[in-house]
């Protein structure tokens, strides 16, 4: 299993990816030019405090961090599976769960060094410590947001297309809206578990939070496996 | 014949698509040539028996299990498909051990040098992939298949793309196998290149296995098929008259000074028609034969 985490890492991070991963680091350096601009406007101490966690709960855990997960994980699976090379992991002796947790892993191991290379780089603009909540909550999201997005990849064509209206439509705005429709977001139980890593009042406990969390991957890429092993590897070729 | 393949009843549609339609057959070890026209359903058996494809009726069975029940059996599976996608990032010999890691091959260095030397790329192992022509990729397709030294091969359209040289190797590595004692599988729309691999054919088309067995019985069945053929001449009816009179042909059609005419023994035609328009002066501008392309000659054995 271990050929397979290496082979999709080197598809992911490769010198042939070398467009994909620059977009990628701009995406994730990002968020440190626009906190260096906000901070040029920032009056005192206080207002930069603020600013940290309204930026974080903003920029990085509403979009920069979903849409990396969306990206990097879209570009395992699914380009296998588009193009056929999908048959040469397929017709192999081993397991079918491994066929997409070692995907999962490459893609999880590069989103992780992409958010700390953002947290730290945001964090350094700051100059403000709540480093370690965010780590905390970061990794959670991308192991959530990117097992999620792994399902959907293997249900729908077009699972950038899907996963973008996932999170503008449904977290960004419906989420906002509508109180029960909260609750089916990712986002509500991360910005939970924010709130009780810094200590404040949060509404879900955070064993509901974390449990919730924790099912999402579970779940996500349970679905995940159960759809690769009864795929229908049709092609082009009929 | 100890069967290593059994398909029973099968059927596999596409919507209102009909890929495979209620196909049954045994195979044993040797060389087995699928034969069959684009689209007639090769590509889509052939999935069906690696475990890519379900069937919607009936049951594919490869020694005994369902392989999509038990993937431990793509041990004894090598399958070579029709794409031509590859990892265009990897060179040669990167894929091949590649193949080999997800094998679990104890020595995959060496299994993947043996694969290379035996589709003759030792040369071309450190170039990527991408950089190769139609016919390296269909070799290196073919090593990855026989890497870890399988009992089944299932090999879609093997030679496509394949230039003469390339081919003849192709069909010596192919026949060798067979030779072995392994179950191989090729599939072609080409039956010349097919009866120079296989001892056993079977012939599909729409879906339905139109003959199966010995290549020798079937290309008799194809040769004994009347043939239609054009005939292009001034003097239309006393060449028809003439065609009939010496039982050249069994039929004739004159439509706009042209002759079709429907042929029981193409042999007995082509060389008594040059030696009846020598004696009587009549002169032929064309002869085309109108149905010798494969899809009339499968047309002709569903009839």
């Amino acid at each position: 299993m271990f050929a397979l985490f290496r082979f999709s890492l080197r598809q992911l991070i490769g010198r042939h990816r070398w467009g994909a991963l620059s977009f990628w680091i701009v995406l994730t350096l990002l968020p440190a030019g626009l906190a260096a601009l906000g901070m040029a406007f920032a009056q005192d101490g206080a207002q930069r405090s603020e600013m940290n966690l309204v930026f974080f709960n903003n920029v990085t855990l509403a979009l920069v961090l979903p849409v990396l997960a969306l990206l990097v994980v879209s570009s395992l699976l699914r380009e296998e599976i588009q193009n056929q090379t999908v048959v040469y992991l397929y017709l192999k002796p081993l397991a079918r769960a491994g066929l997409v947790l070692a995907p999962f892993a490459s893609g999880a191991v590069v989103l992780l060094l992409l958010m700390a290379l953002n947290l730290i780089s945001v964090s350094f603009v700051f100059q403000e410590s709540h480093l370690m909540t965010f780590l905390a909550v970061g990794a959670l999201a991308l192991l959530a947001y990117a097992a999620f997005f792994t399902a959907l990849s293997l249900v729908v064509r077009r699972a950038v297309l899907w996963g973008l209206g996932y999170l503008l439509l449904w977290e960004g705005f419906l989420a906002n809206l509508s109180r029960p429709a909260s609750f089916l977001s990712i986002r509500k139980y991360l910005l939970n578990l924010e709130q009780a890593l810094l200590g404040n009042s949060s509404e879900i406990p955070l064993g509901t939070t974390l449990g919730v969390l924790v099912g999402v991957v579970m779940v996500s890429l349970g679905a995940a496996i159960w759809r690769l092993w009864s795929m229908e590897f049709v092609g082009d070729a009929e | 014949m100890k069967t290593t393949i059994s398909v029973k009843n099968v059927s596999k549609w596409y919507g209102q698509v009909v890929a495979v339609s209620d196909l049954s057959l045994e195979i044993g070890p040797g060389v087995t040539g699928l034969l069959g026209p684009n689209g007639a359903g090769k590509t889509t058996l052939f999935k069906m028996i690696a475990g890519l494809l379900t069937p919607n009726q009936g049951t594919v069975r490869v020694l005994g299990h369902s392989l999509r029940a038990s993937p431990q059996l793509y041990r004894k599976l090598g399958f070579c498909p029709e794409t031509e996608n590859l990892y265009d990032f990897m060179t040669g010999l990167e894929f091949l051990r590649l193949n080999a890691d997800l094998h679990g091959l104890a020595h995959p260095d060496e299994a993947a040098q043996r694969a290379l030397e035996r589709v003759q790329l030792v040369k071309e192992r450190e170039k990527k992939i991408g950089a190769y022509s139609r016919g390296m990729r269909q070799r290196i397709k073919l090593a990855q298949a026989l890497l870890h030294d399988p009992e089944i091969l299932l090999l879609d359209e093997p030679l496509k793309g394949a230039d003469p040289t390339q081919r003849v190797l192709l069909i010596e590595i192919i026949r060798a196998l067979g030779e072995q004692g392994r179950t191989v599988i090729v599939s072609s729309h080409v039956l010349h290149e097919v009866e120079r691999m296989a001892r056993e054919i079977l012939l599909i088309h729409r879906g339905r296995l139109v003959a199966s067995g010995d290549f020798r019985a079937i290309r008799e069945a194809i040769y004994d098929r009347p043939h239609r053929v054009l005939l292009g001449t001034s003097e239309a009816k006393r060449l028809a008259a003439l065609l009939t009179e010496r039982a050249l042909i069994s039929g004739v059609t004159i439509s706009d000074g042209e002759l079709i005419v429907e042929v029981r023994d193409p042999a007995l035609f082509y060389n008594g028609l040059p030696r009846l328009v020598v004696e009587t002066g009549i002169r032929v501008e064309r002869v085309v034969g109108l149905d010798e392309d494969l899809e009339s000659v499968f047309r002709y054995l569903v009839q």
